[in-house]
């Protein structure tokens, strides 16, 4: 069923819905909140015609007046052709004529008009049955009620529709017909209603997407059907169901080219997304998070308050954010309250509780006695038998509840969403409380001249804090406990028999893991609060004024305190050390839009104007002391140690501000829904560039082609969408860090003279004072396509991205630089890869229906160049990402004519008799390790996978609904370091072993107790992995409560199985550097201290009052 | 008309509301300072970086190590607890020292840090925005500053040898490699220009800086290694510098006393890299010389790092006279205890049982947690942090009168010669005076040193047995600056470096007079061009 303004404009489904039973006066709201234009009274029509379709009829009436038509299309089926002769008529009087002797009726409000059935009246002329008055409830396949529904006699024009509740009611003129049952957004069902039936009760499935979905785009939406550009939009049911943490988890394997990984179980982690490859340096891969317009993280609103998230993919769409828009732009879109809906409260709430998937074997206690017995270097028997990692981990159990509330009157309406979130880690102490509020209202006035927007949102959160770390919003858990627990010597135990912690203060990196979190006392308190208005005016016909301000201020706290217990007093003599840090962060946003929307005829035009200001503004302090009188205190009284008093503690504070300026402007223009272009140019200035580099340009075009509606294809049957887009854009990215360009000094360095200690002045970084905008450009060219009433559907998308003038700290050369980094533009960079998206219904019956979606994106990068005329980077190349100690050497390199993503270390080929390793030199000939030269090392592996595969099912039988997600990625190398420092004798010295550290290495020989750790090739492992994602079973019980309109109960697992044949615990590792601070070009290295990846199982329930 | 009046009034007050906010992309600093607008009105403050470079020198993974354990001193064996790191410490005594490791690289910025921040600070004292203290002239400042950069290059010649000279910072063009000789050339030509503007006075002012007779120590160690930097010999220009120094500083009485927590009075100290626990952190050879539990023997804040690592070759140890009160001065021997005289225990190889440091090691690459003798020069205070607070004595009396003494042994005066170091070693043999003394005929002797290759504590290759000309004078300088950094460079000078075995090592060629260049300047700068054999 299509329900549409012919104006072009439709409507998203549930808006439409409510439509038909909505009173008219609130159509001003709706239309409104569309942005559609208004227009005077009186315009009249002139017409002649015979023979007349309806539908024809309405396009002449909005050809000739201001008046747009609302009408359900299968209302017109029956109806039958018309015929008319007008002059200068009022729309009342045409429409008079035209529908006399037809079941239509209509009603106009503004310059809208809604068709609609003539009430079933006088129809029971002739009937010699007892008419029948037949009830029931109509719900969608979840049990929500439907309200709105059309339910009509087939046949006749008896009809009526169903109230708030999904209840309904009609009374036949037979005992017996057939009922139609029509909804926006559902498939039509029509049941037979016998001899003797009072009572039917429907549930109806919804339609597969068409044209007519509303895409959220940059500073507006648009209809499916007229965007040119590559954007993926996920509505809230086509979420991933069950355990999620962030926004990104939500559409995980749902938009093809979008890379989203979970590489740990940390309560408190995000996911890391990378969309179309690794296309920027400096600034990450994290896409422009927009949260309602605002720009926010993927963890500034709860997940369960979420209505859609749209991608923009493609540099065409992104352009007109410009900044940021480099790695595409994720849109997400909180809850709405429907219009006109009576209050009602939803509630969602789940516990989990998770598992190590896999855990690293190391030796026990047994198997390490045999080691000291062989007299093995380093191996020392305490006589115990402890499992480590038992003692710091534990079987986590998590709740989150999400309450709504939401209403809407005919001016005004609001949501109020509560959600709160206690998750606990499988790492002991691990934990993430966080309570988000957020209340948003709309208010119209002045007839809807003027509305008005208050969202106000943000988070109280909490959590352990088991490291102290200069940054708030990281920090949590504490790496070593868990790689202490896996190295630790399982003979030894964590106290002894007075209860005192043993510790081993000579071993290094060894650390008593039961200890160090027993006596890490730690608290992280993060507060967000989220004000943002909007004030819409509309002056004057076809115009639209939004101006737009918000302020987002995040505080955050951290108290830490290490207690005499704590190995910082054992080792260092610290006697109770104390950290405490404060930050404050405020971004400020301005924003003022103008849109005017025209339709001429055949042409349609909509052009948007801007200007946005940004500012943002970081303050933050820390302190440490130490020697403390007593523990008491922990971190709350942090003068009272003594470290101060001497000069050792340590005072820190920071300000800094960057500033965005930048004025946009779009036009989109479509001719007769078959050819759209749409062309946009921001100009962008920041304060972080040079002074004569402040602003860039950053212009894109797009052109669609609706081929469907070509007249050649307009009748095809089995296709049912056809458009070939095809567009060019320029985004803009911004160094990470502001004051780059300039020539700062610090003063943190002593020298002596005069027999004292005086502060000297020590220049802090290499200066570049041409600094400038690093540019993104992308050509896009996709094709969406449907076939059988889009029961099979998707898109294709190829596209090429090439970033110049790369930001980056780039080794330089020392001299004549003063350090060996500075910020610069440099390199060029390609990216090129096609998506693939296929969604399809392959059964639909009364009872059951399949959906399916696969998702196949690939991509290609290539770095290009490396130099230009300000930085000779003329070796080509440069190592990135480290080893870690005890090694320490790079891990990639980076390279021209190469990918990112490189592993480069020495290629091993063989193991001498002595178990040392073989490498092959740089001619090619084998050679000992000890003799290795730089020369030597080779390209040995890649860590960004280069295909990603997705495959989404949702199954529905009567209330049953079954989702599975699998996904998996291919054609790349992981760096297994748990392996090189494990299950190397020689760290035998530094605590315990992987159970095989002396098996064969090539069949022949276990490597020798001297054979020094090695970065080579036998530790780059191949990563292909296919994962059981998630598995959600959903069940809707049947209720006939007046108080509960729905309950749903699901059970659901995620990270169940993974099948490959990687030997590490998981190979879903980073696709950032495994550090997490530098840069993102070490990806793929399994990082040895990484939080274990768990596997979730979640039970759940929603209820809807 | 209402409507055009609201639209004005609207137009009107978005056009406040955009030219209200500030459009202007100025960056405002708040917690930085730049150079544009920093006031340099302290010249110490403006020139004292120069000097606080010298400090990173120190770690384990720089300079200071670099010099020790590439010589038949000092070694940096893997134990029980660690400190194989890759391997990167084997390599400096095997002398299989590759480009990628970290100690060349740390080495190679930090001499250059030093350089590039010398010749930003001249050319600001030139220009005028560094103003010299009252008192002193321009020129004296400015040949101040140009001494510290040839201090610089000095050691930049003398580990790298080919190498970049730069000697501005408008030019930021990549420069290519200047030869050893012609950096030495630009060594000896600034001291010597620089020479007559420089300060006289030996005072605190001073202290820690280059005054005249710093920047002559400094001359002369370069001249003292004239041959191996260019070819030519320059004992007479050594010897003249020496001279001059002759007179203005005395030896402290006490040996120990130069090297202790607070030396900063030392008479002996000409120049001295200042060290500070706190402020001026850098120094901490105790942390990779001593066992973990000897913390307990100073009740230390700090744990030194597992068993230790850098430790005496047994070899070295044994060319000692037991009599030389250096020995036990300079070298940590035997059991330790704790400050109240309870055992300090081991924890591995040792596990319970005393820690006993013993002499003799089994090889250069694996040792027992208390093998080897460690550091006992700079004194470690009673409840010491992790950074000492010794100051460094990087030119000291007493090595002025060595390279004098060496200079006239070199040029014939025997006699001279050994009066000298008998006068330097009164101080040594004070217990046994009859010691004391050395013959100038003894001078001229073969060193006692028993080199060869080590295997399970024994030598079981003898190598090169060639006589060492001036050999026991070598030994004299072994007794005498033992931790002091100057091993690597007279061992090149006596022809030891690269012809004689010594506990795992051999020799490994000529080529390894130099260290390579750090493959991440390399990298970065494809004009240089890697030294000979790497």
């Amino acid at each position: 069923m299509k329900f549409y303004f012919q104006s072009g404009y439709r409507l998203p489904a549930f808006i439409l819905k409510l439509l038909l039973v909505m009173k008219l006066t609130l159509i001003l709201l709706v239309t409104a909140f569309l942005q559609i234009s208004h227009a005077g009274y009186g315009q009249t029509i002139t017409y002649k015609g015979n023979d007349v379709s309806m539908e024809k009829f309405f396009q002449v009436i909005q050809s000739q007046t201001s008046f747009k038509v609302l009408y359900a299309e299968e209302m017109l089926a029956g109806i039958g052709n018309t015929s008319f002769n007008l002059k200068a008529a009022e729309v009342e009087e045409a429409l008079n004529v035209c529908f006399k002797n037809k079941p239509l009726t209509y009603t106009i409000n503004n310059n809208v008009i809604v068709i609609k059935l003539k009430p079933a009246l006088a129809f029971t002329q002739g009937s010699v049955q007892q008419p029948v008055t037949i009830t029931g409830k109509i719900t969608d396949m979840q049990n929500v009620p439907l309200p709105g529904v059309n339910v009509t006699l087939v046949g006749s024009a008896i009809g009526t529709s169903s109230d708030t509740y999904g209840n309904y009611q009609i009374r036949l003129p037979g005992n017996s017909g057939r009922l139609r049952f029509s909804s926006i957004g559902f498939i039509t069902t029509e049941i037979a209603a016998t001899a003797g039936t009072t009572v039917i009760d429907v549930r109806l499935k919804e339609e597969p997407r068409d044209l007519t979905e509303v895409i959220v785009v940059g500073y507006g939406t648009q209809r499916k059907g007229d965007i040119t550009s590559s954007i993926a939009s996920v509505k809230s049911e086509n979420f991933v169901k069950g355990s999620v943490t962030d926004a990104a988890q939500l559409v995980r394997g749902k938009v093809a080219g979008l890379a989203v990984a979970t590489t740990d179980g940390n309560p408190t982690s995000t996911s890391q997304i990378n969309l179309r490859g690794i296309t920027t340096l400096l600034s990450g891969t994290s896409p422009l998070v927009l949260i309602d317009g605002v720009p926010g993280t993927l963890t500034t609103v709860a997940p369960e308050d979420i209505e859609s998230i749209d991608v923009l993919k493609d540099g065409s769409a992104a352009a007109i954010y410009g900044t940021r828009g480099t790695n595409g732009v994720i849109l997400i879109t909180t809850k709405k309250a429907k219009a006109n809906t009576p209050p009602g409260i939803e509630l969602n709430t789940y516990f989990t509780t998770q598992r190590i998937t896999k855990k690293l074997e190391f030796l026990n206690a047994d198997e390490y006695r045999q080691l000291v017995a062989q007299n093995r270097p380093g191996a020392t028997d305490y006589g115990f038998n402890t499992n480590w990692l038992d003692q710091v981990t534990h079987t986590p159990f998590s709740q989150v509840y999400n309450m709504s509330l939401k209403g809407a009157t005919e001016n005004t309406n609001y949501v109020v969403n509560l959600n709160y979130r206690r998750l606990q880690g499988i790492m002991k102490q691990s934990d993430n409380d966080v309570l988000y509020p957020r209340i948003e209202v709309n208010h119209a006035m002045f007839d809807g001249k003027l509305k008005l927007n208050a969202n106000i949102s943000g988070f109280q959160q909490r959590y352990y804090a088991g490291a102290a770390s200069t940054n708030t919003f990281t920090g949590t858990y504490n790496p070593t406990v868990y790689r202490t627990a896996l190295i630790y010597n399982p003979t030894d135990r964590p106290k002894d028999d007075n209860g005192n912690y043993i510790e081993h203060p000579d071993k290094t990196d060894y650390q008593n893991p039961v200890s160090l979190l027993e006596n890490t006392i730690g608290l992280t308190k993060n507060n967000n609060f989220r004000t943002i208005g909007t004030i819409t005016y509309l002056p004057v016909k076809d115009l639209n004024i939004k101006l737009l301000g918000s302020r987002d201020l995040n505080n955050g706290n951290t108290g830490y305190y290490e207690t005499k217990k704590h190995y910082s007093t054992v080792h260092d003599g610290r006697n109770g050390f104390a950290y405490v840090s404060n930050t404050r962060t405020q971004e400020d946003l301005l924003e003022l839009t103008a849109t005017y929307n025209k339709t001429i005829k055949d042409h349609q035009i909509n052009l948007l104007g801007g200007y946005s200001w940004r500012q943002f503004d970081v303050q933050n302090s820390y302190m440490t002391n130490f020697d403390f009188p007593t523990d008491d205190f922990t971190y709350n009284n942090i003068a009272a140690g003594l470290a101060l008093s001497r000069g050792q503690a340590t005072i820190r504070s920071l300000r800094t501000q960057n500033k965005l300026i930048s004025y946009f402007s779009r036009l989109n223009y479509s001719y007769m829904d078959k050819y759209l272009l749409s062309a946009s140019i921001r100009r962008e200035g920041s304060t972080k560039f040079g002074a004569n580099n402040k602003y860039g340009n950053f212009p894109a075009v797009s052109v669609g082609w609706n081929i469907k509606n070509e007249d050649f294809l307009k009748e095809s049957n089995s296709l049912s969408n056809l458009k070939l887009r095809a567009g060019y854009g320029i985004t803009g990215t911004e160094p990470a860090m502001p004051y780059q360009s300039l020539d700062r000094l610090n003063f943190d360095t002593y020298g002596y003279f005069n027999g004292q200690f005086i502060q000297v002045v020590n220049p802090a970084n290499n200066a570049n004072p041409d600094l400038r905008w690093e540019r993104k450009s992308e050509v896009n060219i996709g094709l969406d396509y449907g076939f059988l009433k889009n029961r099979i559907s998707g898109t294709v998308d190829v596209y090429r991205r090439k970033t110049t003038d790369l930001l980056f700290a780039y080794p330089v050369a020392v001299p004549p630089y003063l350090y060996n980094t500075i910020v610069a533009n440099a390199a060029s960079m390609r990216n090129e890869g096609i998506e693939v998206q296929i969604n399809a219904i392959p059964v639909t019956t009364t009872d059951f229906q399949w959906n399916t979606s696969v998702n196949y994106s690939t991509n290609r990068n290539k770095l290009l160049t490396l130099s230009d005329e300000n930085f000779q980077l003329a070796s080509g190349f440069f190592d990135v990402g480290n080893t870690g100690e005890p090694i320490q050497q790079a891990t990639s390199r980076v390279q021209i004519g190469q990918p990112l993503g490189n592993f480069y270390g020495f290629k091993s080929v063989d193991i001498d008799a002595t178990g040392h390793w073989i490498i092959e030199g740089a001619d090619g000939n084998p050679k000992p390790i000890a003799n290795q030269q730089a020369s030597d090392k080779k390209i040995i592996g890649n860590g960004i996978p280069k295909h990603y595969l997705s495959w989404n099912n949702t199954f529905t039988y009567k209330q049953f609904d079954l989702n599975i997600s699998m996904r998996g990625a291919f054609g790349f190398q992981i760096f297994n370091s748990p392996q090189l420092f494990y299950s190397a004798p020689v760290m035998l010295t530094r605590g315990n072993l992987l159970k095989g550290s002396y098996d064969n290495i090539y069949d022949k020989v276990p490597l020798a107790d001297d054979q020094s750790l090695q970065y080579v090739s036998y530790y780059i492992q191949k990563g292909d992995f296919w994962k059981i994602d998630n598995i959600t079973l959903g069940y809707n019980l049947p209720l006939k409560l007046k108080a509960v309109k729905s309950i749903r109960v699901y059970a659901s697992a995620s990270n169940l199985k993974t099948f490959t044949s990687y030997k590490g615990i998981d190979p879903e590792v980073s696709i950032l550097t495994s550090d997490n601070s530098s840069n993102i070009m070490a990806p793929g290295v399994d990082d040895k201290n990484r939080y274990p990846a768990t596997s979730t199982y979640t039970l759940g329930a929603f209820f809807t009052f | 008309m209402r409507i055009k009046i609201y639209s004005l009034a609207v137009v009107l007050f978005l056009a406040t509301l955009i030219t209200a906010c500030k459009n202007d992309l100025e960056e405002v600093v708040y917690s930085d300072v730049t150079s544009s607008n920093y006031n340099y009105d302290n010249p110490n403050s403006a020139i004292g970086v120069v000097y606080t470079n010298t400090r990173d020198l120190f770690g384990h993974q720089n300079y200071y190590m670099l010099q020790e354990t590439t010589s038949d001193e000092l070694v940096m064996p893997a134990n029980a607890s660690g400190w194989d790191d890759g391997g990167i410490y084997k390599h400096m005594h095997l002398h299989t020292f590759n480009s990628e490791d970290p100690q060349l690289n740390n080495m190679f910025n930090r001499l250059y840090a030093g350089v590039i921040n010398a010749n930003r600070i001249i050319e600001q004292i030139e220009s005028g925005v560094i103003a010299p203290p009252s008192g002193v002239s321009k020129e004296s400042l400015t040949g101040e500053i140009r001494v510290a950069r040839a201090f610089y290059y000095w050691l930049i010649c003398d580990n790298f040898g080919n190498a970049p000279l730069v000697t501005n910072t408008a030019d930021k063009s990549l420069p290519s490699t200047s030869s050893r000789k012609d950096i030495y050339n630009f060594v000896v030509t600034e001291i010597t220009a620089a020479l007559p503007s420089l300060s006289e006075n030996r005072d605190k002012s001073m202290y820690g800086r280059f005054n005249k007779w710093a920047a002559k120590a400094l001359l002369a160690n370069v001249y003292l290694n004239a041959q191996v930097y260019s070819g030519e010999t320059k004992w007479a220009e050594c010897l003249a510098q020496c001279n001059d120094i002759i007179g203005k500083y005395s030896l402290e009485s006490n040996y120990p006393d130069i090297f202790k927590a607070q030396n900063e009075n030392s008479p002996e100290i000409i120049f001295a890299v200042p060290f500070d626990q706190t402020l001026a952190q850098g120094f901490f050879v105790e942390m990779y010389s001593w066992h973990g539990a000897l913390k307990g023997k100073k009740n230390m804040q700090a744990t030194p790092w597992g068993s230790g690592s850098a430790m005496a070759v047994s070899q070295f140890v044994d060319t000692y006279s037991p009599n030389d009160e250096r020995l036990g001065d300079s070298w940590l021997i035997g059991p330790q205890f704790a400050v109240d005289g309870s055992p300090l225990l081991g924890s591995y190889d040792q596990a319970g049982k005393p820690i006993n440091f013993t002499k003799d090691l089994p090889d250069g690459l694996f040792t027992g947690e208390s093998e080897g003798y460690r550091m006992n020069k700079f004194e470690v205070q009673l409840n010491a942090m992790q950074n000492l607070n010794n100051d460094f004595p990087f030119f000291r009396y007493e090595q002025v009168l060595m390279m004098k003494a060496e200079c006239l042994l070199r040029t014939g005066d025997a006699g001279q010669a050994a009066a000298l170091v008998s006068e330097v070693r009164t101080r040594a043999f004070k217990k046994t005076p009859g010691e004391a003394p050395v013959t100038a005929a003894a001078l001229q002797q073969n060193s006692v040193y028993k080199f060869g290759y080590v295997e399970k504590y024994k030598i079981v290759d003898a190598g090169d047995q060639s006589t060492i000309q001036y050999g026991r004078f070598l030994d004299e300088l072994g007794y005498e600056f033992a931790w002091e950094g100057f091993r690597r460079r007279d061992d090149i000078r006596f022809g030891v470096y690269t012809k004689k075995s010594w506990l795992s090592h051999k020799p490994m060629g000529d080529g390894k007079i130099l260290f390579p260049i750090p493959q991440p300047a390399l990298n970065s700068n494809p004009n240089l061009k890697q030294n000979p054999g790497y």
